[in-house]
């Protein structure tokens, strides 16, 4: 008798909890699938957000809406509660977009604090900065792809497996934010004339403003320097022998392995990466008459490795960032010196001598001679 | 009353008081004619008694033999007993004993044995100037042949089930284990039906503990008769407000034999085709005589896939419930713009769905269960219409749930035992409802319940929960995974057999 008085008493316990209150239907949620951060005119800012329409009596599967006037992203959710057919929840959010000019006047790192402090939003949120306007991209009319945020998304990540632009989640973007030693970066894309393209990557100031652009090319460079390379990395160099004798060569880098020499001279930091990678030569459209300028190719690939990377590296340093997180290093290895330059990092590293080494070894020139 | 009461009883009979005085004082008389009156007067309006006069031709002694018509052999009674007794002559016939060609007679004096024998079939002869009566086995009544069991059907394993006579069971027992140590108790249980109750176990193995907890809680039952096996499981179990069954309770003789032999104690009910095995685990609900005659990679695949069918039967329903009511951002978002699109069109809340569905699911088994098969089948086909398409297309129900319904039936049909399988259907009910109410955190709960229910129960005091919690490793050898069958050289340890050797691979030590 004792043991049933107490199961009813848990369960009518059980019932009175406030727990089913956090019940939420599927379908009668507001999906938020991209948000978007953008500025008008006036610079005042302007929230987008995408969410997908489930009801089988809308003709419109995609739902955009924008909210004007607003200082966060909590209340253009408010905004966005008022005209949705369900309530908006962010614990989907698949991409944000910031726009370029969004990025230069204001810093996104207040506004995205809502995301990591309710723990049901989505923490592996895409970042991208739009080339243009974000609307733009959102409407896009894309007949032959699937909905825009879900798109975006893949794009990205296609992309970043072809080492070609970088693929910043949230979570990741804060700790880039935080950490004094690694700015943080996003990819980049643009509304081309029909299609969407992804132009490289965005490097931001540690408080997250906006600082410089990276093309494809760069971006794999960068990539490489990050020590951020899954798949094998492309890179196609003009090679210029002055007489006339123009070309590109193509090839793919494998196999990498880093060795980063930190050290500490004459009041400045010296990083030297020592890359060791296997090369495929892909493609070369000129034509030598002898094997051993082939033989010679590998020569050629360190060498034209070597100034891209550390031409990336100054044309970087003149913005005082950091992407590659060299800071980590320094902090790793000369920590008495890190810890007097750690407050100003970008400063130091700007004045730090970055020297790449690149040692290559052809693997195979391809099928055919 | 008195006209009612001879209404009921018969007019020759005497009061119930002065029945049970004769049964239990008196005994047999050396008048035949007083002993026939006694009989006639015990059991009156029993016209299905039979009652055969004569004279022996060997003695010249007035006879008379009595029996049940219906619970006997009348071969045995007319060829046997009436033909040697009134014809046959032997000059140098020395002994007392009367001439009946039957091999298993016993005499008695006692009345309340004499009509306990009648009753299960036996004949008895009085012969007027003895004051006992010889019962003779002449036993037979109608039963059907062996058949292979319609829930516990096996591909490779023997196709015989028991049938509703107990002596027959044992039979097809022993034939697995020919062995002196097979060890046969027998008890009567229940104050009317008196049913009979073999324990059988093996002497030399069994843990006298556990037999002597089994052998007590029979003892105890006090019931007026036992018409099945299921009704003395449910008597001599453990807990009987669990869930989940603690014996086992099965029709294969092969089954039996392997248990017997793995140190259990097997109860065969005499009249039920079903045979008690205790004490069990949870896990060997799991296992089938099939995964032996397999081969063991196999065999392990299938086990491992009946573990997995019970997480779906208990939690795939109230997982998606949990996931779609409070958690939407665990959902791969393919998959959550599937599930949001299909859920759109449906005006009732997910637990409503699902347990519409679920119920309806029940009812259809349970309807097809006993229909004769042509009916069954027109069931089949409305049940498929409306747990199906029919359903999705009127709104009522999403895709998704129809899946998840038609996931969750497969994986309980994959249980092999019909009691297990049930529990385990009817545990997903209170989980729908605790996804419901509290989302994932209810499905946990929940399940720390059960999981804490099933390691405190105990099937005849030894662990139900074994060899997962209390821990063995060696009985893991033949759980989850079947070993290949030369290294399952331990009988469980479940069972706390006294001898855990089961073979000795390098000599054999010729137990």
């Amino acid at each position: 008798m004792k043991k049933v008085m107490v199961l009813i008493s848990i369960f009518i316990l059980g019932m009175s909890t406030a727990c089913a209150e956090d019940k939420i239907y599927l379908e009668e949620t507001s999906l938020t699938l991209a948000i978007g951060l953008d500025l008008d005119d006036n610079n005042n800012l302007i929230v987008y957000q995408t969410n997908p329409v489930f009801s089988e009596e809308a003709t419109k599967k995609v739902d955009i809406k924008s909210a004007y006037n607003v200082q966060t992203l909590r209340q253009a959710r408010e905004i966005f509660n008022a005209m949705s057919n369900g309530n908006v929840v962010g614990g989907k959010v698949q991409v944000f977009l910031f726009s370029k000019r969004f990025l230069q006047e204001e810093n996104p790192v207040k506004y995205l604090d809502t995301f990591l402090r309710d723990p049901k939003n989505a923490v592996n949120v895409v970042m991208a900065v739009v080339d243009g306007s974000v609307s733009e991209v959102l409407n896009a009319k894309l007949e032959d792809k699937p909905r825009i945020a879900v798109y975006l998304n893949n794009l990205i990540e296609r992309t970043h497996r072809t080492e070609s632009t970088v693929r910043t989640e949230l979570d990741d973007f804060y700790r880039k934010i935080y950490d004094k030693g690694v700015t943080p970066y996003m990819s980049e894309i643009k509304m081309g004339e029909t299609e969407i393209l992804v132009t490289g990557c965005a490097l931001l100031n540690d408080n997250g403003t906006y600082a410089i652009s990276l093309n494809k090319q760069e971006t794999s460079f960068l990539l490489l320097l990050q020590q951020d390379v899954d798949e094998p990395v492309p890179i196609t160099f003009n090679i210029n022998k002055g007489n006339g004798n123009n070309g590109t060569i193509s090839a793919t880098l494998d196999n990498i392995s880093y060795k980063i020499v930190t050290d500490y001279i004459e009041d400045k930091f010296y990083f030297d990466f020592q890359i060791e990678a296997d090369a495929v030569l892909s493609e070369r459209n000129y034509f030598t008459n002898t094997e051993e300028k082939l033989n010679q190719l590998a020569e050629v690939i360190e060498l034209r490795l070597k100034h891209e990377c550390e031409d990336l590296v100054k044309e970087i340093q003149e913005y005082e960032i950091d992407p590659t997180g060299l800071g980590l290093y320094a902090r790793a290895y000369k920590y008495d010196k890190w810890k007097n330059a750690k407050n100003n990092w970008g400063e130091t590293f700007a004045n730090a001598e970055v020297t790449v080494t690149p040692k290559i070894e052809i693997k195979s020139f391809g099928v055919i001679k | 009353m008195r006209f009612l009461k001879s209404l009921v009883r018969g007019n020759k009979s005497y009061k119930s008081g002065e029945q049970a005085k004769e049964v239990l004082e008196h005994c047999v008389s050396t008048n035949l004619s007083n002993n026939l009156m006694t009989i006639k007067h015990l059991f009156t309006e029993m016209p299905d008694l039979v009652i055969r006069n004569f004279t022996i031709s060997q003695t010249s002694e007035q006879a008379a033999l009595v029996y049940i018509d219906g619970l006997i052999d009348k071969v045995s009674i007319n060829e046997h007993i009436l033909h040697p007794l009134l014809h046959e002559y032997r000059s140098n016939q020395t002994s007392s004993h009367p001439l009946v060609a039957i091999g298993s007679t016993r005499s008695t004096c006692s009345w309340l044995e004499i009509e306990d024998a009648l009753f299960l079939g036996y004949s008895a002869l009085f012969i007027n100037g003895r004051s006992e009566c010889i019962l003779c086995d002449s036993q037979g009544w109608p039963q059907r042949a062996l058949e292979e069991p319609q829930t516990e059907s096996t591909l490779k394993g023997a196709h015989q089930g028991f049938i509703e006579t107990a002596k027959q069971n044992i039979a097809l027992i022993r034939r697995y284990i020919p062995n002196r140590e097979l060890k046969i108790k027998e008890l009567k249980v229940g104050k009317r039906g008196k049913t009979q109750i073999s324990i059988l176990y093996l002497a030399d193995v069994v843990n006298p503990e556990v037999l002597r907890e089994m052998i007590n809680r029979i003892n105890d039952i006090r019931v007026d008769a036992i018409i099945n096996t299921g009704e003395i499981e449910e008597l001599i179990e453990d807990n009987s407000f669990s869930i989940f069954p603690q014996l086992l309770v099965t029709e294969r003789p092969d089954a039996v034999a392997s248990h017997i032999l793995q140190g259990r104690i097997a109860l065969v009910v005499d009249a039920s085709p079903g045979v008690l095995i205790g004490p069990m685990t949870f896990t060997s609900f799991f296992q089938t005589v099939d995964d032996y005659s397999t081969r063991w990679i196999v065999a392990s695949t299938l086990r491992l896939l009946r573990f997995l069918g019970l997480f779906i039967a208990i939690f795939l329903p109230s997982l998606y419930i949990a996931v779609i009511t409070f958690h939407y951002e665990v959902i791969p978002l393919q998959l959550l713009l599937t599930l949001g699109q299909s859920r759109a069109i449906v005006p009732f809340p997910p637990i409503i769905e699902a347990l519409m569905m679920e119920i309806f699911l029940e009812m259809l088994r349970e309807a097809g269960l006993r229909l004769p098969a042509p009916v069954g089948q027109a069931v089949g086909i409305v049940g498929g219409i409306v747990i199906g398409q029919a359903a999705v297309q009127a709104g009522l129900v999403s895709n998704i749930m129809v899946i998840v319904v038609s996931m969750t039936a497969i994986a309980s049909f994959i249980i092999p035992n019909y009691d297990m399988s049930t529990s385990i259907r009817l545990l997903r009910f209170p989980m729908m409802v605790l996804a419901a109410l509290f989302g994932m955190v209810g499905i946990v709960v929940g399940t720390m319940t059960v999981v804490g229910h099933l390691l405190s129960l105990e099937s005849l005091k030894t662990p139900y929960g074994t060899p997962i919690g209390p821990v063995n490793f060696a009985d893991h050898k033949d759980t989850f995974i079947r070993f290949p069958m030369w290294k399952l050289d331990r009988r469980p340890y479940s069972a706390k057999p006294k001898q855990l050797t089961r073979f000795n691979w390098d000599k054999d030590s010729g137990e």
